[in-house]
């Protein structure tokens, strides 16, 4: 036992006051031990969790809040030290250091509590995150359904812009067309009276005139849809205009070497409006001429074909053509495989169908072509 | 075909119509006057002539339907055929209403505007025989004396009030014997042989509803 003057001088061990007796002593320095060794663990802990979470929020609290963890450490550690050299102006310093570790913690934390209090638990997070993520999913439903109806938008815009040009276009031909319509007239009284008698002339003269009623028909039937006017509804011999429709398209035909066939089996009369039913098959029969002259230069064949049920007659045309290309709606109006095809045709053919209580089809038959179908509700059979 | 001095006019804004209308029908042997315009028309005072109208309904100013409005109030009876390159469905409804012959969308055939330029020639000519009629008719009353206008009045209002000759000789305080030469006298004058006859008469000269 030595007795030193001095701060950092050793005092009297503290052992003594505890007079050596092994079961304080021991109980004080066991204890001891494992608050150093739990003391100093804690530290590292921190260290490696703060290390591997980067996104810790008030990072200087926990290194104080560690650093004044290890300063504790220390003075336990101190505290062994002591029992048997009594240092204790040093063991003082370092209770000092953790004093003022402890005290920088405690300043520390209380500004910080509001927004430690403020702080989202775990579990909170998550409902958050998920309230956010349904709300980004309603988010882009609407922006899907806004886009969506901006196109449509666009769309009806187009299709009212065709209208009013529709309806603009018809006035304006119809002018040259009757012009065109009363020169033929008289230029054919000229050709009838004439000395010398030129049949070819009369001929041509009077398919001018057929030619520009024709005209004129296709702008009423365009208006008419546009407009929505009622149509002319009467019984029409679908035989007779089948005939007609082919002579039509017949000229179309062999400029691509595409022979047109027509197979009706029926005298059926069904009441519908003749003109516009007329535009529905010129138009599939020239689409199935274009289809198969876009294919290939051999030519092909375009059959039309109607027949009669008890309660409708059926009306197809097939083509020898490529077939339908998958993944359009070559009912929509603008939707055009075609080059240059303003994609008008089969939507207003559809919507002519549509107005007759039936339903425009179209699919590929196996091994050939495209068929277009629709099915005329029941006629007058005579 | 053709019509002693009936002429077909024609109404119509579009240049190329105004051309080749004309043209075909003066070469099929009809006599055609065009105008540009409503006011043009009504300026030329046509309304009046016998003839018959080709008029286009959809004109700047003055519209087909205005110009068959102005015609009516001007008491023309000149039959209307509209044409247009509209096709407006509530137009010619109304059009038809006033009495237009036809209503024909551009481009027609020529054979169906000659059709309908046969039929309202035909009719204008009606007319024309009509308002002669009543023209006379009108004259031969008006030969009649002031007494005499008072007794047919009293005869007119005996048709439709049921009112006796001796009623009328009351009212108009003669005797039945005076009254049965006035009437004689009426009769003579209007041409007419019997009491029938002459309030059908009175009636076309619009004496009597």
């Amino acid at each position: 036992m030595t007795m030193q003057d001095g701060f950092f001088g050793a005092f009297m061990p503290h052992g003594m006051c505890y007079v050596w007796r092994p079961d304080i002593l021991g109980l004080h320095v066991a204890s001891d031990i494992v608050i150093v060794l739990a003391y100093f663990s804690i530290p590292i802990a921190l260290y490696y969790f703060l290390k591997q979470r980067n996104d810790v929020p008030f990072k200087p609290v926990w290194y104080m809040f560690s650093t004044f963890i290890f300063a504790c450490g220390l003075t336990h550690a101190m505290s062994i030290w002591v029992v048997w050299n009594g240092h204790y102006g040093v063991h003082g310093l370092l209770k000092a250091f953790t004093a003022l570790a402890s005290l920088g913690t405690a300043l520390m934390l209380y500004p910080l509590m509001p927004k430690l209090i403020a702080l989202r638990s775990p579990s909170e997070l998550e409902q958050s995150n998920a309230a956010l993520q349904s709300e980004i999913e309603t988010r882009e439903k609407h922006e899907m359904e806004t886009s969506r109806l901006q196109t449509e938008l666009a769309h009806i815009g187009r299709v009212s812009t065709m209208g009013e040009m529709g309806t603009g276009l018809a006035h304006e031909l119809n002018q040259p067309l009757m012009a065109i319509s009363q020169c033929s007239d008289t230029a054919l009284l000229i050709a009838n009276e004439s000395n010398e008698y030129d049949e070819a002339l009369v001929e041509c003269l009077e398919d001018i005139q057929t030619e520009t009623q024709r005209a004129g028909e296709i702008i009423r039937a365009l208006r008419q849809f546009v407009n929505k006017e009622t149509s002319n509804r009467l019984p029409v011999d679908i035989r007779s205009l089948v005939e007609q429709v082919v002579k039509l398209v017949k000229a179309e035909g062999l400029m691509h070497n595409v022979s047109i066939e027509s197979n009706v089996s029926t005298y059926a009369r069904p009441i519908v409006d003749r003109v516009q039913i007329a535009q529905v098959l010129v138009n599939l029969l020239r689409n199935g001429v274009q289809a198969i002259a876009n294919k290939s230069s051999t030519g092909g064949t375009v059959t039309i074909g109607v027949s009669q049920s008890h309660s409708h007659t059926s009306i197809y045309v097939d083509d020898t053509g490529p077939g339908l290309a998958p993944g359009l709606d070559f009912f929509d109006p603008f939707t055009s495989t075609k080059a240059g095809g303003m994609g008008m045709g089969l939507s207003i053919s559809r919507s002519i169908v549509e107005s007759h209580g039936g339903e425009l089809i179209a699919e590929n038959v196996e091994g050939s072509g495209a068929r277009f179908s629709f099915r005329l509700p029941l006629g007058v059979v005579t | 075909m053709e019509v002693e001095n009936q002429t077909v006019f024609i109404v119509d804004d579009d240049p190329s119509v105004l051309r080749t209308l004309p043209r075909a029908l003066m070469r099929r042997g009809y006599n055609v006057e065009a105008y540009e315009s409503g006011h043009d028309f009504l300026q030329a005072n046509a309304g009046v002539k016998p003839g018959c109208l080709i008029l286009e309904l959809s004109m700047p100013g003055m519209s087909g339907l205005e110009l068959q409005q102005e015609l009516l109030e001007l008491d023309s009876r000149m039959p209307i055929i509209f044409i247009t390159g509209h096709g407006g469905v509530p137009e010619s409804v109304k059009a038809m209403r006033a009495g237009a012959i036809d209503f024909l969308e551009k481009p027609f055939e020529p054979e169906i505007l000659i059709e309908r330029i046969e039929e309202a020639l035909a009719k204008d000519k009606e007319n024309q025989r009509e308002y002669q009629k009543q023209k006379q008719t009108r004259q031969r009353f008006e030969r009649l004396t002031n007494r005499e206008r008072d007794v047919l009045d009293c005869l007119l209002l005996s048709d439709t009030k049921k009112v006796s000759s001796k009623g009328v000789a009351q009212v108009l305080g003669i005797s039945h014997r005076t009254v049965e030469q006035h009437r004689s006298r009426i009769l003579e004058k209007t041409q007419t042989s019997s009491l029938p006859e002459l309030i059908s008469s009175a009636k076309l000269a619009g004496l009597h509803k």
